[in-house]
């Protein structure tokens, strides 16, 4: 694995691979994504810009947003809706390709090495459900398969998933039949069938009763001390708070503030450094 | 009553608001005019005679009456035989050597008799277009001619597996074809267009699987599934021949048993690459729309095409040109029928397959290119 070196307060080195060391001499810590300049545009049809009252032909969804998640860190995008943290998120699991900019999973770039990002990700949106006609221990084996995975491999990963989520109870039974909150756990732990080191997270608690919540929250929590790397978006001020220990700011496609949960948090609530900022970004007064 | 208009309103919003929609409207009945026009004017071309087409007939005891109708008539060439040669002219015609016979010679030796009746006898192949048209020329002199107590014979002398042949050669390419794409329209739209509109194929396209390895993957099992339905129904076809051409006694005989190994094998490879071919086109329409009813409504002008193509078959038969084995399904069409008229040749029927096989793989490799577009994926 093409690990990188990262000095915790300073700035991403330029180049895949590169190892750096802060000023100060600062404990390095590795990084397992980077995200450089990443811009994504989209077209707008006529309607469109007829409702959003605009001449322009395409909407920049995100631009230029670079940043980066260190080992073993659970890093939180924060932002209202069409903010871009989904096209973000998308673009870090290879399902769109930016306009321009690239970003580096475990050193392999999203753009020209795809099969390899996506063998290091467990990617989880409310876009990608599994298909409701099977059951969720099928739907298990299919996906391990297409990871390649083997039968005994397989068979360890989905005992430990499925009872951690609960679902072994309902193994056998077909998906549609399902609750919400059991379907979202069964989505969680199909992303996660190949134990990836990278975790992305798209909303993962929303629409879900805050049991269900607490045991994606908890779950995650477990997956950091197993040394995992999770990224989440959302536009909870409290998860970010809990499960965080970084995180960044997304307004209108590009990164209004970026840091450390505790230092952001030294002098006011999550709530209110993000209601500063965006007020200060839009021009608007609170 | 407001309220009927107000969902009416909304109905119609839905449905003209929607280009998509709109255009699978009107696409069938412009695509069942360009065709059925452009097939009405191929077929009228084959079925007039050209300046250049000329019938060849060999007549017994022709009468100077009637030989002078002959003279005037420049795309008929006759020769004159004896009676004696008869049988042997027969089997001129049936070996597609000449047209026709017409026997006059019972016409001239009883034409003064009132009581007995005076006959002309024309003796065609109705398997053969040139040879039925040829004896509907003769038909139409000698019948200018005639008067009374005189009567004209025209006698087919296709055998009965020559007749079952050639109608089932018509018929069952378009029933196989007509099978196949109904077998993959069952299941394509759903496994392609159904799996995106559930969000379920976007979740296969995060994992490290090749674009090629889904669409290879979807393409061949859906082909084979789709093989099922059709084999079902050639099963279906081959058992209801007997009773369809009525074996056990009105004249004419199917058996199963009247096609030999090689055939069946090369029917079978030739149905193969046909449902590749379907299941890949339709394929990539799934892949392009939004849905399964889109995809379904997609779909329609396909199957229009494609029942072009097999009524074309049924139309035109051996007049459609060697072209049209490097065109996929209607190479199908034509080779299937060579095949069940018992005309096929295997290296034709094989370049069929081959071409049919290279067609799937083309489609094949734009499917994992539509795989891989995040407008067709995302809509995005």
């Amino acid at each position: 694995m093409d690990d990188e070196i990262f000095d915790l307060g300073g700035t991403p080195p330029a180049e895949s691979g590169e190892k750096g060391e802060s000023a100060s001499g600062a404990r390095q810590e590795e990084i397992a994504m980077r995200a450089e300049n990443l811009r994504k545009t989209f077209k707008l049809s006529a309607k469109q810009r007829k409702t959003q009252k605009t001449a322009e032909r395409t909407k920049t969804a995100v631009d230029g947003l670079s940043f980066t998640v260190k080992k073993g860190e659970i890093y939180g995008l924060l932002g209202p809706n069409g903010a871009g943290k989904t096209t973000t998120l998308r673009m870090l699991s290879t399902l769109i390709r930016p306009d321009s900019g690239d970003a580096f999973v475990n050193g392999h770039s999203v753009t020209k090495e795809a099969d390899k990002v996506r063998n290091e990700i467990g990617f989880l949106t409310s876009e990608l459900k599994p298909d409701e006609f099977f059951t969720p221990s099928y739907l298990f084996d299919f996906y391990a398969e297409l990871h390649g995975m083997s039968e005994a491999q397989t068979a360890e990963r989905k005992s430990l998933l499925f009872s951690r989520f609960g679902v072994d109870k309902f193994a056998e039974t077909k998906i549609a039949d399902l609750s919400t909150g059991m379907k979202q756990k069964v989505s969680i732990a199909i992303s996660l069938v190949h134990d990836p080191d990278f975790i992305i997270f798209d909303e993962p608690t929303n629409g879900l009763d805050v049991l269900t919540a607490k045991t994606v929250t908890d779950f995650l929590l477990e997956q950091k001390e197993r040394g995992k790397t999770v990224l989440l978006s959302t536009h909870i001020f409290s998860l970010v708070e809990k499960i965080c220990d970084r995180a960044g700011v997304i307004i209108d496609g590009k990164m209004a503030r970026e840091g450390e949960v505790k230092e952001l948090t030294k002098e006011k609530s999550l709530e209110d450094v993000f209601f500063d900022l965006y007020a200060a970004v839009k021009g608007e007064s609170r | 009553m407001k309220t009927i208009l107000t969902i009416m309103k909304k109905e119609f919003a839905r449905i003209f608001k929607d280009r998509r929609l709109v255009l699978s409207l009107i696409l069938p009945g412009v695509l069942i005019y360009c065709i059925y026009s452009l097939l009405g004017n191929v077929i009228g071309d084959m079925l007039t005679p050209g300046a250049d087409q000329t019938y060849k007939i060999a007549v017994i005891e022709l009468p100077a009456e009637i030989e002078a109708d002959f003279e005037a008539m420049p795309s008929l060439s006759y020769e004159k035989i004896a009676a004696s040669e008869l049988e042997n002219a027969k089997q001129r015609v049936t070996d597609g050597e000449i047209d026709a016979v017409a026997d006059f010679s019972a016409f001239t030796a009883t034409a003064a008799s009132p009581e007995a009746a005076p006959s002309v006898a024309i003796y065609y192949n109705s398997t053969e277009t040139n040879s039925s048209a040829a004896q509907s020329l003769v038909y139409a002199i000698v019948a200018a001619r005639q008067t009374t107590n005189f009567t004209i014979a025209a006698q087919d002398i296709a055998s009965d597996k020559d007749v079952t042949s050639m109608m089932l050669s018509m018929i069952a390419p378009m029933l196989l074809v007509t099978f196949i794409y109904a077998g993959c329209m069952s299941l394509v739209p759903e496994s392609i267009a159904g799996e995106k509109e559930r969000g379920s194929f976007a979740t296969m396209l995060v994992t490290p699987v090749k674009r090629s390895h889904i669409a290879l993957g979807k393409i061949i099992s859906l082909s084979a599934a789709s093989l099922v339905s059709a084999a079902c129904s050639f099963v279906g076809i081959v058992l209801s021949l007997p009773k369809m051409f009525q074996s056990d006694g009105a004249g004419m005989s199917f058996s199963a048993a009247s096609y030999g190994f090689s055939d069946y094998l090369l029917l079978f490879l030739v149905i193969i690459s046909t449902t590749l071919v379907i299941v890949a086109l339709m394929s990539l329409l799934s892949t392009v729309a939004k849905s399964v009813k889109e995809a379904n409504s997609y779909a329609g002008p396909l199957m229009i095409i494609i029942l072009v193509m097999a009524m074309g078959n049924l139309f035109l038969g051996d007049k459609i040109g060697s072209w049209a084995y490097f065109v996929p399904i209607l190479n199908s069409v034509k080779t299937m029928g060579e095949i069940f008229s018992s005309t096929a040749k295997t290296w034709q029927a094989l370049a069929v397959t081959l071409t049919n096989l290279a067609a799937a793989g083309a489609l094949s490799f734009a499917l994992a290119k539509l795989f891989d577009s995040e407008k067709i994926i995302s809509g995005s």
